[in-house]
Parts: structure tokens; C-alpha cells; sequence
């Protein structure tokens, strides 16, 4: 009986300790997880740590200071410009080490070390990608005198004296006790991950595949006029022209096929980007930007508003944070990473940026033979590709081996069908961050245009006020250029001829500079007019230019008749609900169902829209009905040739552009072909009428039978999703505004994708406001997790101070920092 | 000697509550176990001292900083927003776990040992 005893007590012991040092299943390691000295429940003391206080960091060469406003933000204060590097590491490891954390280990391949097998996908695709080789290029480019490089180990030693100091007080951030494992140090490759990750983010595009996958099921015809080069509707570039005579763009190639290989293989590599997690890849752009002159302004100095439109994650993208050094004067958002302010302003200059978006990613199909094994024909040359092997550590299993092909367009992406490899601006080496920091310390369009002149990575579009009411716009980055004749929109073939050869000169890219219009503006469309001379990417690239037509619309409203524009009119542009689309076809649609004896909720829908001001707003129910409509639309119009056709592509990645045929065929060619499939519709009318029953058919399921139910709210929400993925440390689901099309982007339900940073500046005035949803600190125990969010939400800017006002705000703490 | 041995057990737990060996939680209750003559008291005993290692430090968070915010954080994390309670309780019971079975386990040795030197004594 003793025995028996002892040994169920050995038993339970035993299953209790294993529980207690390993987990079980869902369950974290308990005692480490959650005994109070070490575990999870030290969020609290770090979260009670963000008070004045004097703290010690390695490697300082003199004393510096950091002062906290009462909501969070940074003010770090430096004698010597390594010193404020350093700072900068401390502080952004002091609140955001775990997403740093999390961000490089995406980009080197590192997520299944400490989350398992499921994580494996993503290490393979990043390893594949190569955003780990390019910033081991870029860090071993820079000369050993490079102020950059001193910039970035000045900033590796702020993290790693943070990742000491937690570790010392046992105050590492709870996720990091929660998943098993510490911090490794921290090294100036990680910050060039970092700042990869954003670019893979912003750039990579799969459209090419989809392209070719299109082109094999709807054929090229169809493809070539449902997907042009050219956008089918008026669009607003800020850049119209005139440009210096070249060669015009070529159309898509009508003759173009694509073999079973390349189709095999666009639709492996299609299956496995789509199968990715959220936020691996970018949904595209959609992000504003805009600037007016003086001339045209209350404050007679020149306004400039910004707000990037991202993944909207908890903790946020950006830290907010002022710096001030011997070299650097500076006030904006940073990517926890990374030691710069990447969008903001000085004591001269402001800027911001929204995605180019124009063809940064170009497919290859390489040519083998099975008597050259390993090789590939390039220009006539039987080429070895280059490889790269990868052991990647699986948390729980043996390490997966990784062999990476590189052929001399990039990395081999698939070997399914015919061999595809991938050339991406990505993989680049870029002086970003240089160009990052010189254009911190610009005082001049001049001195702006040179510092982006080295930006060689992906392109954006910069846009540019000074204190001295100029204003500008310049699409700085690369833009790949391959050789007359070749098809860049679909996989090309890899023996040479079709190779990227170059990029647009930088003189000839898009760029403004105190226009006559005195305004600039950018919402992710197509930057320069039908004429300009260098193929930049199709339609289906780039935004279909609703949100840069509403804008345009918005501040010529304003100007008219010699108005004025003043920071009020910016915030309100900011967060304005009105669909430039549905501005356009509503009418159409009004016409349509006219005289058609509607009846019941087809007449109360009827009535909503005909009364409509075109504002998604969270209580319009037009709202609801216009949208609901228009994805029956789509529907009516495009899923016929869909299923005829057997299309593999879902159709509703392709809704930007489909929209853009369906405005235009309903505005100005209303018996096209397309409405034919759907049997006895013969043209945009019938289909309309119909789509609009389906609608009220559709809402009255959904919302209920009363039409002033059918609000916006109901069917919109957005949600700030857990970088952790943890729902409960999400902000919503709430009920939101907005939708793709409108300046306050908000698009998919829920919306996890918006506004990620708003800013405002007015010269005249010399004021500055900006707002990120989220919060400074990653620990969900703070009160600075998500403490902006409901202003964000509403529409609300904190003034972004300057560090002397920041010491004497309300509630300000004061770092000093000793070595 | 079974107070001396209780409060030193309690110390042991505390300590490790405290200061991050939350293991010592076991060891203390296993000693306990081991050295107190009745299994009923050494469990009760021992999940006791899980109960206060393991609690105490907890309030002392709560007088210094507040436990609700990270509750309600935690208690987010494992699905069950707004019962802050939960993850109070679970740290309790992994403390309360802890020490029952570390007690036992001593108990059961101790009474393994002994009943050997009792059949090597007939």
C-alpha cells in the first residue's frame, strides 16, 4: 500500500512538474508563465516603470535625456549623435522589444524556432525571398566610416543594454515568458531586416502570376482589355505632364500564351503566397498624401498632411518620438527596428509617403535541360545557379533543411512546372537608412530630392512642404525597366532577353516641385498621365485612383472661387467618408430603376440612395445598400466568366480593377460584351436592376426586414488586430466608417487595414499634429497599449511637441541616462 | 521542530515566489512531507505554503502597482476577456499544485522509509 502510494504520488508529482516546466498542449509552461516574480504578472511593475527616473546604458558617451509626455510619446534628447542612436535602441526595446523581436525573426526565418512548425511556411517563403541576404549585403557595403553604420551599432547597443537591464530585473516582456524563450542580441542586420519586412510589405506583388494564370483561363484577349496598361477611367496624376519624347508604353500582347509549365508554376506560387498569414505580404497600397502652397493657405505658410495606410496592429507599426542631437532635429513616427524618424519633420522640411506602387516584382521562367542538371540557359550560356542552404530550427522537431536555388534574376520561388525565380527591388542592397537620416537633417527641396536619390529600394512617393511654402512630390526608388518587346506583367522568360536592364533615370521619374496649381497629391494611383514614356506597371498594380480623385475633388471645392485651405480643411480631407466611385455610378443606378414601380424595400432602397450625400458613414444605410449593390454587380457582371471559364483567381482580389472596367463599360458602354453571359441581360441596365434586387434581397437576410436597420455600421466594423494574434488583446471589432474608396480607407470587413499615422503640418502657423491608433508600449498591462485608439477612432490629433514643451507638459517624465 | 520545519518550508516558497525559482515551492513541500509524521497535516501543509508563496507575492504586486490591469491583460491572452480572476486563481492553483504534490511525495517516501525500518526492527 505504500508502494502503490509512492508511486501515485511519483505519478502526479511528476505530470504536475512536466506541466509546470514544459506545458501541456495549449497550456504555456505554468510555472514559469506564471509564478509572480518572473512570469506574466511582471507586465504590472513594467508598466509602473515608465516614471522619472535616472537610468544606466552602456556605451553612452555622455549623459543624454529622454522626456515622456503623459501619453507616451519620446523626446530623447542627446549630446552626440551616437548617443542619440543609442537612446533610441533603449527606448524603443524598453517598449516594443518583442515586436522587434517578432519582426526580424519574420524576415530571417526564425518564427518556428519559437512557434512551432505552423510558422514553417513563412520561414521558407522569407528565406526563399531573401531579405536575410540582402541586409547581410547592405551591412557589409557599408564602409567601416560610414556615420550610418556607427548610427546603426550605436543603436544595437541601446536594444541590447535594454535586453541586459530586463533580463538583470526580470522584466522581459511577458510574451517572451509566455512562448519559452529570451531575446537573442540584438545586431545591425536586424535593423535592416526590419526595414526589409516594411519593404516586402509595401512592394511585393504576385500580380505577374495572376496575369499569366488569367491569361490561361480568360484567355488574352479578355485579359489584355478587362486588365490594361492603362487605366480604362479618368484618373488624377499629380505628375501630367508634359514628358520628354520616348517610346510609348506597349500594350499587353494580344498573342501572348502561356505554356502548362508556367501556368503550373504561376499557380503553385499563387496557392502558396495566398495560403500565407495575414500580414506577411501587403494587401497593395492605400495611403494619402498631400501638400499645399502657401498661396492657396489661411496660414499663408505651406500645409502638408500624410497618413500611410497599413496593417492597423496592437502595438502599432510606429513609435512616436522626437529627437534632438549635435546632427539631428527631428519629430514624426519610427518603426521599432529601425533608429530614424521615417515620416515627420524637422526645424525646415516636413514629408511623408505613400506606396508607388508601381512593378517592382518580375517573374522568370528559366530554361532547362535535363543534360545540364543545376544549370540554367542564360544568353546562350548554360549558367550553375548560385545556392544557399538554410537549417531552419523547428521548435520541437528537427530542423527543416532549406536549399535556396539563385539563378541571375533571384531566387528560385518554385520548381513546380517550370522553374520560376523572381526579381524584386526587394533584393536590392538600398542606402535607405542613409537617405532616412540625411533627410532628417534637409532643409531644402534641393538637399530632399539629393538625400532620395540613393533610395534604391521600392518606390515611394514623397511628398514635401518647407517653411518657406514650397512644395513637392517625388516618386523616389527604383523602376524597373526591361527591354523593348517584352511582357513584364506576365512571367518572362529567363535566357536574357526580357532581363531588367535599368531603371527610369532619376530626372524622368515622377516628381513636382511647386506646380502651378500649387497643390500635390498622392493616394497610391497612377502617378503620371497616358503619355508618359516608360512602362510603369498595368492598371492592376496600381490603386484605381478613387481616393486620389475624391482628394483632388475635395481641395479644389475649396479653392474654388479663390478659397482657402487651413489645417481644419486637412484633418477633415483626412477623415473624409465620401466614395469618389459611388459619386459616379449612383446616378447610373438611379436612372436604371427609375420608372421600374418599385415597391417595398426595393422603393425604401431606392429612396435611401436617391437622397444620398455618397458618405459611408457608420448610421447611413445608403451606405449599405450602395456597397451591398456593387458586390452584386461585380457578381452578375464577372462570376458568369468566371465559372465558364474555369478561373482559379479569386475574383475578389481583382475587384479594384474589375471596378474600374464595370465604371467605365456603365458610364460609356453599356452594351459591352461582358453583360452578355448572364443570359437575358443584354446590357449595364438590366444587370443593375437586377444586382440591386439581389441587394435588398441580400441586406433584408442579413439585417433584418426594415430598410433603416441596414446601417453601415452593421456590416462595416475595424479591428486593430494583436500582433501576437491573440484576439483579446485586439481593439474591436467596432463599427467604422469608411470603406476601400474613401480617403479614410477602411477596406474589408472587418477592416483590419487603415490609416496608420495621420499627420498635419502648417508652416504658416508652425504647428504640427499627428495621431497613430495604438499606443507607445507592446505591454498590454499599460496604459499606453491603446490609449490613442478612441482619439484615432474619432477623428482626433495630439500637437506633436517640441522637447522643451514636452518637459513642461502635464504629466511629463524625465529619463536621465548616465553611463 | 514541525513548526521550525513549516516556517522554513514557507520561507523556501516565498523566497522562490518572490525572487523566481517558483520551484522551491516544490522542494519546500517535499521536505515538509518528508519530515512532518502525519501525511494528512504534511498536505495540508504543504498546500498551504503553495497558497501563501505564491499569493503573497501576488499581493504585493497588487499594494505596489495594482493586479487588475494585468489580470484583465492576461485573462485577454487566455480568451476569457473581463474575468481577471481567472488568471489569479490559476497562479494560485499552480502554487497550491505545487506544494500539495511536493507534499505528498515526501509524505509517501517518508512512509516508505519508515515501514522498512519498522519490518527491519520485527
Amino acid at each position: 500500500m505504500r508502494f502503490l502510494n509512492l508511486g501515485a504520488a511519483l505519478f502526479v508529482s511528476a505530470a504536475i512538474l512536466y506541466v509546470a516546466f514544459f506545458g501541456a498542449g495549449p497550456l504555456p509552461a505554468l510555472g514559469p508563465a506564471f509564478n509572480p516574480a518572473t512570469g506574466a504578472w511582471t507586465m504590472s511593475a513594467d508598466a509602473a516603470s515608465y516614471g522619472s527616473q535616472t537610468l544606466h546604458l552602456s556605451g553612452l558617451q555622455k549623459p543624454a535625456k529622454v522626456v515622456l509626455e503623459a501619453n507616451g510619446t519620446a523626446h530623447i534628447s542627446a549630446a552626440t549623435d551616437h548617443d542619440l542612436f543609442l537612446a533610441i535602441g533603449y527606448v524603443h526595446a524598453k517598449f516594443r522589444l518583442f515586436q522587434m523581436d517578432l519582426e526580424r525573426r519574420k524576415g530571417e526565418g526564425l518564427l518556428s524556432e519559437v512557434f512551432g512548425k505552423d510558422a514553417l511556411s513563412v520561414d521558407r517563403f522569407e528565406l526563399q525571398l531573401g531579405l536575410l541576404r540582402t541586409a547581410q549585403q547592405e551591412w557589409a557595403l557599408l564602409s567601416p566610416t560610414d556615420p550610418v553604420r556607427d548610427g546603426l551599432l550605436a543603436y544595437a547597443q541601446g536594444v541590447n543594454d535594454r535586453i541586459a537591464e530586463a533580463e538583470r530585473t526580470l522584466q522581459l516582456p511577458a510574451l517572451f515568458t509566455l512562448t519559452g524563450y529570451e531575446p537573442k542580441p540584438w545586431t545591425p542586420i536586424d535593423t535592416l531586416i526590419v526595414k526589409g519586412d516594411l519593404e516586402q510589405m509595401e512592394s511585393f506583388s504576385d500580380t505577374p502570376l495572376v496575369m499569366a494564370l488569367l491569361t490561361r483561363t480568360l484567355g488574352p484577349d479578355l485579359t489584355s482589355e478587362w486588365f490594361p496598361v492603362l487605366p480604362p477611367d479618368q484618373q488624377s496624376p499629380y505628375e501630367p505632364g508634359p514628358y520628354p519624347p520616348a517610346e510609348a508604353p506597349a500594350p499587353v500582347g494580344s498573342a501572348q500564351t502561356i505554356s502548362d509549365g508556367a501556368a503550373v508554376s504561376a499557380d503553385d506560387i499563387y496557392q502558396r503566397l495566398a495560403a500565407l498569414p495575414a500580414g506577411v505580404l501587403g494587401h497593395g497600397g492605400a495611403s494619402n498624401n498631400w501638400a499645399i502652397s502657401g498661396a492657396h493657405t489661411t496660414s499663408g505658410g505651406a500645409l502638408m498632411a500624410g497618413d500611410p495606410h497599413l496593417h492597423l496592429t496592437l502595438p502599432a507599426i510606429w513609435f512616436q518620438l522626437t529627437l534632438d542631437s549635435p546632427g539631428f532635429h527631428s519629430s514624426g513616427v519610427s518603426a521599432p527596428g529601425t533608429p530614424i524618424v521615417l515620416i515627420g519633420h524637422n526645424q525646415h522640411i516636413s514629408w511623408s509617403l505613400t506606396d508607388a506602387l508601381n512593378q517592382q516584382t518580375f517573374f522568370y521562367l528559366e530554361h532547362e535541360d535535363a543534360a545540364h542538371p543545376g544549370q540554367y540557359l542564360w544568353k546562350g550560356t548554360w549558367t550553375k545557379y548560385k545556392t544557399v542552404d538554410y537549417e531552419i530550427p523547428v521548435l520541437g522537431e528537427a530542423p527543416d533543411h532549406l536549399t535556396v536555388k539563385i539563378s541571375v534574376h533571384g531566387p528560385v520561388i518554385s520548381e513546380r512546372g517550370q522553374t520560376t525565380s523572381m526579381w524584386f527591388t526587394g533584393n536590392i542592397p538600398s542606402h535607405d537608412v542613409s537617405a532616412l537620416m540625411q533627410i532628417n537633417q534637409a532643409s531644402n527641396w534641393q538637399e530632399f530630392r539629393n538625400d532620395l536619390s540613393q533610395w534604391h529600394g521600392s518606390a515611394h512617393n514623397f511628398v514635401y512642404a518647407d517653411d518657406q511654402g514650397n512644395i513637392g512630390m517625388i516618386s523616389a526608388g527604383y523602376w524597373p525597366q526591361i527591354a523593348p518587346g517584352g511582357d513584364p506583367w506576365l512571367p518572362m522568360p529567363g535566357t536574357g532577353e526580357d532581363d531588367v536592364a535599368g531603371t527610369i533615370p532619376y530626372d524622368q521619374i515622377p516628381q513636382v516641385y511647386n506646380p502651378p496649381s500649387g497643390i500635390v497629391w498622392s493616394a497610391n494611383q497612377r502617378q503620371v498621365a497616358n503619355d508618359y514614356p516608360y512602362y510603369i506597371g498595368t492598371g492592376t498594380f496600381f490603386d484605381p485612383g478613387y481616393r486620389a480623385n475624391e482628394i483632388l475633388r475635395f481641395i479644389n471645392d475649396k479653392l474654388a472661387g479663390g478659397g482657402k485651405l487651413s489645417v481644419a480643411d486637412m484633418t477633415s480631407l483626412q477623415t473624409d467618408t465620401r466614395d469618389y466611385l459611388a459619386g459616379g455610378m449612383v446616378p447610373f443606378l438611379i436612372r436604371a430603376l427609375a420608372g421600374q414601380g418599385l415597391t417595398g424595400n426595393d422603393k425604401a432602397a431606392f429612396d435611401a440612395l436617391n437622397s444620398w450625400d455618397d458618405r459611408m458613414e457608420v448610421n447611413s444605410t445608403a451606405a449599405s445598400i450602395w456597397w451591398t449593390f456593387w458586390q452584386a454587380y461585380l457578381s452578375a457582371t464577372f462570376d458568369p466568366w468566371w465559372t465558364s471559364h474555369n478561373v482559379k483567381v479569386d475574383r475578389a482580389e481583382l475587384n479594384d480593377a474589375l471596378s474600374q472596367d464595370l465604371e467605365a463599360w456603365t458610364s460609356r458602354d453599356q452594351t459591352n460584351p461582358v453583360f452578355t453571359l448572364v443570359g437575358s441581360a443584354q446590357n449595364a441596365d438590366d444587370v443593375m436592376r437586377a444586382a440591386f434586387h439581389s441587394a435588398v434581397v441580400a441586406l433584408t437576410t442579413r439585417l433584418g426586414a426594415d430598410p433603416a436597420q441596414w446601417t453601415w455600421g452593421r456590416i462595416h466594423q475595424r479591428e486593430l488586430e494583436s500582433l501576437a494574434l491573440i484576439s483579446g488583446l485586439s481593439y474591436g471589432p467596432l463599427p467604422d466608417r469608411g470603406d476601400a474608396y474613401t480617403p479614410l480607407a477602411a477596406p474589408d470587413f472587418p477592416s483590419t487595414h487603415g490609416p496608420s499615422w495621420r499627420m498635419v503640418v502648417d508652416w504658416g502657423a508652425q504647428s504640427f499634429s499627428g495621431i497613430y491608433p495604438g499606443g507607445q508600449s507592446e505591454n498590454p498591462a499599460s496604459s499606453w497599449y491603446s490609449d490613442r485608439a478612441a482619439a484615432w477612432w474619432d477623428g482626433k490629433y495630439y500637437p506633436m511637441l517640441d522637447l522643451n514643451a514636452a518637459a513642461s507638459s502635464p504629466g511629463a517624465a524625465v529619463w536621465s541616462l548616465q553611463s | 521542530m514541525l513548526w521550525v520545519t513549516a516556517w522554513v518550508g514557507l520561507l523556501v516558497a516565498l523566497y522562490g515566489g518572490l525572487f523566481g525559482p517558483w520551484w522551491l515551492t516544490f522542494v519546500g513541500a517535499v521536505v515538509i512531507g518528508a519530515v512532518m509524521p502525519r501525511a494528512r497535516t504534511a498536505t495540508i501543509a504543504g498546500a498551504l505554503i503553495g497558497l501563501l508563496g505564491w499569493a503573497t507575492p501576488l499581493e504585493t504586486i497588487q499594494s505596489r502597482y495594482g493586479l487588475a490591469p494585468t489580470a484583465n491583460a492576461l485573462a485577454a491572452m487566455m480568451g476569457a476577456n473581463g474575468a481577471a480572476v481567472i488568471p489569479i486563481a490559476l497562479t494560485v492553483i499552480v502554487g497550491v499544485l505545487l506544494g500539495l504534490t511536493g507534499a505528498w511525495l515526501g509524505a509517501a517516501v517518508r512512509g516508505v522509509v519508515i515501514g522498512r525500518r519498522r519490518s527491519g526492527s520485527v
